[in-house]
């Protein structure tokens, strides 16, 4: 018995073995940024540089607005300018992606209607498909709608509601009991109440778990609004953090942040929400994910 | 049968046969088509639309700065596959894709299923959610700030993997310039890639894990299964078709990254440039405007994805009873 528990132990230790470094890894990339936030001018051009800043400096906080474009007032301006789009363009998307996802995740979850089936087979058969070019005739037809410099119709193209959004949805619903149902229906519900007042309410974790994943997907989302957005009054936060840190010349930011120390605490001001969020939401976020992958 | 409630009289009534009853049921189930109609409204608009105009512009040769190239005139057949073909990106693009491919997804996979079910066997709910946090982090992360982080860390002067290499481990006087180095750059990408990606497949993995019914365990333990083979009976067939799920999914390589090699940086004499990169920048980038030609790259990558995912999932064993 004594090896037994022997090897218990064993087993134990090694699966905390594991998990530390794979942490240790998986943090170490934070680890470096958040140093690097802290470290001085000087500093950070010496070769052997290492993980403790020897100095900490609160300097590339302070110089984050002076460090772009004309100076303190419109390095503010820029960044205000920047969250302002981010919040209006991932807020909007999560709560549109949300309240239609679990609309139609319902009525194909929950009520019955002809077609039902074979729209909702469609729907799942087209995750699977390839597409051409989405993205060129995408900006065709945002061109054509007036669309393409604008953050309604940046709204209009991160609404996710098909695919994962639907499908996870939909087993939510479908995992409700049907007693529930029933019981409300005997006492003399409406449909609409059932709907609302019941059902609804008990798919909060699916919605939890919907909402942290569109929020992450559209504060930190790239490509699209990199082929849509041009004037600097648009710019969400990706766009205007990648602008400012690559050297890219562009009519708002004529200086380029080259100094890693400043990078670094822009990382950090562009990377602290989505986190939050995540880590914050986390527990639901599990609930509803493994309630929506029972199958 | 005058009190039942529209949207739920398909089970219960009879309807009625022919095309009136058909018309009463699609009445009755009005509340249904409410709820899905902006859905289906907005995926006919910004979903089917672009989809099927991406295609047929794949046939064309539309130019985003010639107007006169707009029309239906313009198109030209199998013109722009036959230029691909002859394109000198054909076959670098093709082997940069592969590379990519080989350098992240096996390893993606293999860390995650890993992970995934070692932390499975941490039973206290509050350790195991520190771990499961830390993990999925990288994911968390936007790719903006995700690829400029490795970025800094590659740096070959005052980046962290410098340092590290010459005076924490003293390995080597003088480092190569990794990202900028020629062979370097793909272990280095994969680096990144592998950081960034794991997190969300050993996340898909365990929540699997985490819907095995617990009496399979029991039993697994009341026969005196020990780990390896609860792992090898247990949780690997109750994982297995979101194993399969995965494969078919990410086995389409062919087209390779666009937003990660661009964030990440092509490496030096763009050796990461992939096809799908290549088409992005000929519609997209400053100055070309070639939709035409690089919705048909798109479109000749994504039909090799197809045949590739067909295959595989063709020749994967059919499941066991």
């Amino acid at each position: 018995m004594t090896s037994g528990k022997q090897a218990k132990a064993l087993a134990w230790l090694g699966i905390r073995i594991v998990m530390v470094f794979l942490s240790i890894i998986g943090l170490f990339p934070f680890i470096w940024t958040v140093s690097l936030s802290f470290t001085s001018l000087q500093e950070a051009y010496t070769s052997g540089l290492g993980l403790v800043p020897r100095v900490p400096t609160l300097d590339n906080y302070r110089n984050i607005f002076t460090a772009i474009a004309g100076g303190q007032q419109s390095g503010i301006k820029y960044f205000y300018t920047l969250y302002r789009n981010s919040f209006i363009l991932s807020v909007s998307s999560v709560l549109l992606t949300v309240i239609m996802s679990s609309l139609t995740a319902y009525a194909f979850a929950r009520l019955d209607f002809p077609g039902r089936k074979a729209i909702f087979a469609f729907f799942i058969g087209l995750m699977f498909l390839p597409g051409g070019g989405t993205m060129v005739a995408t900006y065709i037809l945002m061109r054509a709608l007036h669309l393409l410099d604008s953050i309604f119709g940046l709204i209009l193209l991160h609404i996710s509601a098909g695919g994962t959004a639907l499908f996870l949805m939909r087993q939510i619903f479908l995992n409700i009991p049907q007693e529930l149902e029933d019981a409300a229906r005997v006492d003399g519900a409406s449909d609409w109440r059932i709907a609302f007042q019941i059902m609804f309410p008990l798919a909060t974790s699916g919605m939890t778990l919907i909402a942290v994943l569109t929020f992450m997907s559209v504060w930190g989302s790239y490509l699209v609004p990199s082929v849509m957005l041009r004037s600097v009054e648009k710019f969400t936060l990706p766009i205007g953090v990648y602008v400012v840190v690559n050297y890219a010349s562009s009519a708002a930011v004529t200086r380029s942040i080259e100094f890693p120390g400043i990078r670094a605490a822009v990382m950090m001001l562009f990377v602290i929400p989505v986190l939050v969020v995540f880590v914050v939401l986390q527990k639901w976020f599990i609930r509803g994910a493994v309630e929506g992958l029972k199958l | 049968m005058t009190t039942v409630a529209p949207g739920f009289t398909a089970k219960t009534s009879s309807g009625g046969a022919g095309l009136g009853g058909l018309m009463r049921r699609i009445w009755q189930s009005r509340m249904a088509y409410l709820f899905i109609a902006p859905f289906i409204l907005h995926w006919l608009i910004f979903g089917a639309y672009p989809y099927v105009r991406g295609i047929l512009i794949a046939f064309q040769d539309y130019q985003r700065f010639k107007p006169e190239t707009w029309g239906l005139d313009s198109f030209n057949g199998l013109n722009n596959l036959i230029e691909f073909f002859k394109d000198p990106i054909f076959w670098p693009g093709l082997k940069a894709a592969f590379y990519l491919y080989i350098a992240v997804a096996p390893f993606t996979f293999i860390l995650a299923l890993f992970s995934a079910v070692l932390l499975n066997r941490v039973k206290n709910p509050k350790e195991a959610a520190i771990y499961r946090v830390i993990i999925t982090l990288a994911w968390v992360i936007p790719e903006v700030a995700a690829m400029q982080v490795w970025r800094q860390i590659y740096e070959p002067n005052f980046g962290y993997l410098t340092h590290l290499v010459k005076d924490v481990l003293k390995l080597s006087s003088d480092p190569p310039t990794w990202t900028a180095d020629k062979f370097w750059y793909w272990p280095c990408f994969a680096v990144a890639s592998i950081w960034k990606g794991y997190g969300y497949n050993m996340l898909l993995f365990l929540l699997a894990l985490y819907n095995i019914p617990t009496d399979l365990y029991d039993a697994a333990k009341i026969d005196g299964a020990n780990g390896w083979q609860i792992l090898r009976h247990v949780e690997l067939p109750g994982i297995r078709n979101l194993m399969v799920l995965y494969l078919v999914t990410n086995v389409g390589w062919v087209g390779g990254g666009v937003t990660n090699v661009m964030l990440f940086g092509k490496g030096p004499n763009s050796v990461g440039e992939t096809w799908n990169l290549y088409a992005f920048e000929a519609a997209f980038s400053q100055g070309s405007g070639r939709m035409g030609y690089s919705a048909a790259i798109n479109f000749f990558s994504g039909v090799c994805n197809l045949i590739i995912a067909a295959t595989v999932f063709k020749l994967l064993p059919s499941q066991k009873a």
